[in-house]
C-alpha cells in the first residue's frame, strides 16, 4: 500500500504542507484558470507554467461513492465496511476520499459535503469530507 | 489470424508465468502447422505482478528467435497487441506475429491490490474493482435505477451458462439467480460474481500478413478493422467513469468496416467486471443509453439469444487473461470449432476491451473472410 509519503513530490509537496496546515490548496492556472488535479509541473489545459498555489472552498458533492467489504490491503481490515468516494470540488476537480460522520447506507449521489482534515502521522494529513452542516 | 491456442485455466502450482507462455507459443505452432521459424514478430504482455516475466527479449531467447520486431505491451493489451501486430504487418515490417502471454497470478496469490487511483491509496481505493464499483455506482444514479442493482446478474448468470460448456473454464458449475442474489458484495455495488476470476493460464495468437495466411492454414479468420480512443485525462473529463469515449471507438469501427451492432454474430467484451458489458452496449450502440440492464435480460446475450455475449465464459467465468482468452473463442467459432458452444453460421464478430482504468478503449471486428 502507498503511504501518503510516498505520495509527497516535486510536485504534490505544498499540497501535504497546506494540508497539515488544515488548507485545502492546488494549482491555479493564471492564464486560463484551469485548477490542476491531479497536480503537474503545468497547466494540462494550456500548458501554460504561471500556476500559482490557491486556496479552495474545500466544499463540493458526492459524485459517485462505493463501500468496501473485502479488504485488500491488511490495514483495512478492521476498517470494513468503509466508503470510498469522488468528491466533485465546487472549483471543479474531482478528487478521491472518504466520506465521515455518517453512516454508508445513507451517503446518497449529489449530498453536499465540506472538508475534515484528518491527520495520519506527524507528517501527513489526509482530506476527508463530511456532511456540510451549513448546506 | 492463423492460430490461437489457450492453456487450461484455473492453478498451475507447479508453472511459471513464463512456462504457460511457452505452453500457449508451442501449442499454437502445433495446432496450426506452422514452423517456428516462419515467426518474425515477437509481442508479448509483460506479467502484472512486476515481477518482470513474459519480458519479449527472454522469451524470445527461451524459443530461440531472432525476429525482424519484438515488442511488449503491459497490463490488458490483446486487443492492443493485436493494434500492434496489425501496425507491424501493414507498414511491411513483419509477415507473421507471434503474440503471448502467460500469467501465474492465481497461485502466486498476487492480489491486485494496487491502488486504482495513486492518490487514492490511503482512502483505502484499492483493486480495479474499486473504479469498476465507481462506475457502476453512477450509472444506477444518473438513470435512477438504484433499486434494479441485481439486474446486471444477467451477465453474470449467461456468462456461467457459456463457461459450463468450455472445458478449459474455471467456473463451470451451475449459477442461478437466487445464487447471484445471495452471494456477497466485495465493493458495493459489485458483488463477488460480478468480479472477474484470477487465473493461472497463457495464451498465443498468431497473426499474419491476409495475403499469406491461406498458406499458413486452412481456415484464417480476418481482422476486419481497428478503432481506438483514450481519454488520458481520466476524471477530468464528464462522465469519465461510464467511458463515454466508447462512442468514438465504436464511430471509427463501425466506419472503418461498413459493419454496424446489428450485423454481429456475437460480441466480446473484456469483462473485468459486469458493467463492462453494460457500458459497451450502450456506447456502442446496441441499446439506448441507461437501457442496457432491461435489454440483457431474459437470455438475450446468451447462446441462443439475439446477441451471445462472450460465449466462452469471459473473465467472469473463463478466467481473467486481460482479454487474451476472448481471441482465442473469436477464432474458435468464427472457425466453427466451438463444440457445444458453437453460434450457428458465425461470420462476424466484434471485440470490445478498455484498458487502463477506463482510459484506453479499442474494438476489433473479425470476419472468417477476407
Ligand atoms: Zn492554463
Amino acid at each position: 500500500m502507498q503511504e501518503p509519503r510516498q505520495l509527497r513530490n516535486k510536485y504534490t509537496a505544498r499540497f501535504w504542507d497546506a494540508l497539515q496546515q488544515n488548507r485545502l490548496m492546488l494549482p491555479r492556472c493564471r492564464d486560463c484558470g484551469h485548477w490542476l488535479f491531479p497536480i503537474g509541473p503545468c497547466c494540462s489545459n494550456c500548458l501554460s507554467d504561471a500556476l500559482e498555489w490557491t486556496p479552495l472552498s474545500g466544499k463540493g458533492e458526492v459524485w459517485s461513492f462505493i463501500v468496501y467489504h473485502h479488504a485488500f490491503a491488511p490495514e483495512f481490515k478492521d476498517k470494513l465496511p468503509y466508503n470510498v468516494a469522488i468528491v466533485k470540488l465546487d472549483e471543479g476537480p474531482r478528487i478521491i476520499s472518504n466520506v465521515v460522520g455518517i453512516a454508508n447506507d445513507e451517503i446518497r449521489n449529489g449530498m453536499r459535503v465540506a472538508a475534515q482534515f484528518d491527520p495520519v502521522d506527524e507528517a501527513h494529513t489526509l482530506l476527508r469530507f463530511r456532511p456540510d452542516a451549513t448546506a | 489470424m492463423v492460430a490461437a491456442y489457450a492453456t487450461q485455466q484455473g492453478e498451475h502450482p507447479d508453472k511459471t508465468a513464463w512456462d504457460l507462455g511457452l505452453e500457449a507459443f508451442r501449442g499454437a505452432l502445433q495446432q496450426s502447422g506452422i514452423k517456428r521459424d516462419r515467426i518474425d514478430g515477437l509481442l508479448t504482455e509483460t506479467t502484472q505482478d512486476g515481477s518482470g516475466q513474459m519480458e519479449p527479449t527472454r522469451f524470445g531467447q527461451m524459443v530461440g528467435l531472432n525476429p525482424r520486431a519484438s515488442g511488449s505491451l503491459h497490463y490488458a493489451t490483446a486487443g492492443f497487441t493485436t493494434a500492434y501486430a496489425a501496425g507491424l504487418i501493414a507498414s511491411g515490417q513483419c509477415q507473421v506475429v507471434a503474440c503471448v502471454y502467460g500469467t501465474n497470478q492465481r497461485t502466486s496469490k498476487f492480489r491486485f491490490h494496487r491502488a486504482s487511483d495513486p492518490f487514492g491509496a490511503p482512502y483505502g481505493f484499492l483493486n480495479p474493482a474499486g473504479f469498476a464499483g465507481l462506475g457502476y455506482q453512477r450509472y444506477l444514479h444518473k438513470y435512477d435505477r438504484l433499486a434494479d442493482r441485481d439486474k446486471i446478474g444477467a451477465v453474470a448468470i449467461a456468462q456461467r451458462k457459456h463457461a459450463m460448456l468450455n472445458p478449459i473454464a474455471l467456473r463451470r458449475e451451475p449459477m442461478t439467480w437466487e445464487d447471484y442474489r445471495a452471494d456477497r458484495f466485495v465493493v458495493w455495488p459489485l458483488r463477488r460474481s460480478d468480479i472477474c476470476l484470477i487465473t493461472d493460464g497463457g495464451v498465443c495468437f498468431i497473426l499474419a500478413d491476409a495475403e499469406i495466411a491461406a498458406d499458413l492454414t486452412d481456415h484464417p479468420i480476418y481482422l476486419q478493422g481497428i478503432g481506438r480512443q483514450d481519454a488520458l485525462r481520466m476524471l477530468e473529463n464528464e462522465d469519465h467513469l461510464l467511458i463515454p469515449h466508447m462512442k468514438s471507438t465504436a464511430t471509427q469501427i463501425y466506419e472503418r468496416t461498413g459493419v454496424g451492432p446489428r450485423d454481429l454474430d456475437a460480441l466480446y467484451v473484456q469483462d473485468a467486471h459486469a458493467p463492462a458489458v453494460i457500458l459497451t452496449l450502450e456506447n456502442y450502440g446496441f441499446c439506448g443509453e441507461g437501457e442496457a440492464l432491461d435489454w440483457i435480460q431474459d437470455g438475450r446475450i446468451e447462446l441462443g439469444g439475439e446477441l451471445p455475449v462472450n460465449t466462452h465464459g469471459g473473465q467472469l467465468s473463463e478466467g481473467y487473461m486481460v482479454g487474451w482468452l476472448h481471441q482465442v473463442e473469436m477464432f474458435r467459432q468464427l472457425r466453427g470449432e466451438a463444440g457445444a458452444r458453437q453460434v450457428p453460421d458465425c461470420e462476424l464478430v466484434q471485440f470490445c476491451a478498455t484498458g487502463g482504468f477506463r482510459e484506453f478503449t479499442l474494438s476489433l471486428v473479425y470476419a472468417n473472410q477476407p
